[in-house]
């Protein structure tokens, strides 16, 4: 095989992209947890890895500056170290949406739930699968795979608008509802946004394969 | 700083070493060709187990840099040197330094592949190696085939070790030069654009060789291709030739800074292509 160092920095590049991932799925689902039980320690938790989760994907993007420069790699190649760039982007954002919800945990104080979690815990569990999912694709460099995922986003906006019109019925049955309400609304939000960055990685994997630019996620 | 000349220097003093990577430093060098000065003041340390290539525009005197490593550039007439080049510590240009154990020490590759036509492919092997010594086939044997397999090109060539040389494609002639090299065990190999004749998949294959060879030797490389510099090298110096063109180092830094975040507006010039 010619080329082994560039084929190795491709390799490693890869690598840190699916630990990135690894990193935010565990954030997204953790604040999902910790809202859950109210476990406010927890919630400060992920607050704080953040910042490695932040530190990751700037040295992805130090990756592919580097391979760039110097590899000068060309078509494909080209492609999915641009693709990775944004899928690094992607993630990092993914995990603010995480750290979001983990800020209205730690917001809320004592105050418990409105109501039990339902369908907030099926969001993330639904937007985890995607971004999953849409590594594999980009590691397999699998389009089909990439269009199911993006598909899947559906079923998630969905939820949200059940969520949605769930909360808008306790705020007009009880005013006093409204502050919890909105907290949960805006876990809500969060989590149809991390399903949407995970529709923009599946982009990125059929243009890193095809050369095409699509957009998946229209309104 | 002395200065002296080059040609002639007496018997050496230098022992032939193991085949370590050695470090080596250059201090204050300079170059002339006659009356005309070809490089100032150079000064660098090539650590061990690196690639370290050096780039510029041509006449800024990266060759002459190079040339002066294993003391090739005293063969020139009315050349000279003067600062020090450290090999292990030890100057190389010390008065009872031989220039021809600091030549095994210091392997050279060159521009164009330059087996010799007449012989076979074991035979250029072991050219160098052979230079006023008897060794008995067996241990030459195993000389060849290690140097080939090192230079990755024993399956290419195994079974026509008796063929000529010239047979050879063009990189395989030049992996057979980088053989015959190393036949000899040197602590450093200095290679002058060693790619320029090569087409684009033979330069690719040269790369991913100077890769695995970085880790037993220490590696100096010239080239004018910035984009082989970028992609093989671990450290990159600049050199360019100033007013009175004369070459001088410019800039000298780990090759991933010098190609992302230059120091010096005159490098960025150059590896963005706005030169001049």
């Amino acid at each position: 095989m010619v080329r082994q160092s560039f084929e190795r920095a491709l390799q490693h590049l890869q690598d840190e992209i699916l630990l990135l991932g690894s990193m935010t799925e565990q954030a997204v689902q953790s604040s999902v947890e910790a809202l859950r039980e109210r476990n406010v320690a927890l919630a400060k938790q992920i607050i704080a890895d953040d910042t490695r989760i932040n530190q990751k994907r700037f040295a992805i993007e130090d990756t592919c500056v580097d391979i760039i420069a110097r590899q000068q790699p060309m078509a494909r190649d080209l492609r999915k170290i641009t693709a990775a760039l944004i899928i690094a982007n992607e993630l990092e954002r993914m995990a603010d949406h995480a750290q979001g919800i983990a800020k209205i945990n730690v917001m809320m104080g004592d105050e418990p739930l409105l109501k039990p979690l339902v369908d907030i815990p099926r969001m993330a569990d639904k937007g985890v699968a995607m971004t999953h999912e849409a590594l594999d694709a980009f590691v397999r460099g699998d389009v089909a795979l990439a269009k199911r995922v993006a598909a899947e986003d559906d079923e998630v906006d969905a939820l949200y608008d059940q969520i949605y019109r769930e909360l808008l019925v306790f705020m007009l049955n009880d005013p006093q509802t409204i502050s919890r309400a909105t907290w949960l609304l805006w876990v809500a939000h969060n989590l149809e946004r991390v399903a949407d960055r995970a529709t923009n990685i599946c982009e990125r994997v059929v243009f890193m394969v095809t050369g095409e630019l699509v957009e998946y996620n229209v309104a | 700083m002395m200065t002296r000349q080059l040609a002639g220097m007496p018997a050496s003093a230098l022992v032939e070493a193991a085949p370590l990577p050695r470090a080596m430093d250059v201090k204050q060098l300079s170059a002339w060709y006659g009356r005309f000065q070809a490089i100032r003041d150079v000064s660098l340390h090539f650590p061990t187990q690196t690639i370290f290539a050096i780039i510029g525009p041509s006449g800024c005197g990266k060759s002459t840099l190079i040339r002066c490593l294993n003391r090739m550039h005293e063969v020139v007439p009315g050349a000279r040197a003067s600062g020090e080049v450290l090999l292990d510590g030890q100057d190389i240009y010390a008065p009872t330094v031989d220039p021809v154990l600091v030549r095994r020490r210091v392997g050279m590759v060159f521009q164009k592949p330059n087996p010799f036509p007449m012989m076979s492919v074991y035979d250029n092997v072991i050219a160098g190696y052979k230079l006023g010594k008897r060794v008995n086939k067996s241990a030459l044997d195993e000389i060849v085939e290690r140097s080939l397999r090192q230079a990755a090109l024993w399956d290419e060539v195994k079974d026509k070790l008796h063929e000529s040389g010239a047979s050879l494609s063009g990189g395989q002639q030049q992996r057979l030069c980088i053989a015959r090299t190393l036949a000899v065990e040197p602590e450093i190999i200095l290679m002058d654009e060693p790619c320029s004749a090569l087409d684009p998949i033979a330069t690719l294959k040269i790369e991913d060789l100077m890769r695995n060879l970085c880790e037993r030797y220490t590696i100096v490389i010239v080239t004018h291709n910035m984009q082989q510099a970028a992609r093989v090298s671990d450290q990159t110096a600049f050199m360019l030739a100033g007013a009175e063109r004369i070459g001088e180092l410019i800039e000298v830094g780990p090759t991933k800074r010098m190609f992302t975040n230059p120091k010096d507006k005159r490098t960025e010039d150059y590896i963005t292509g706005r030169f001049g």
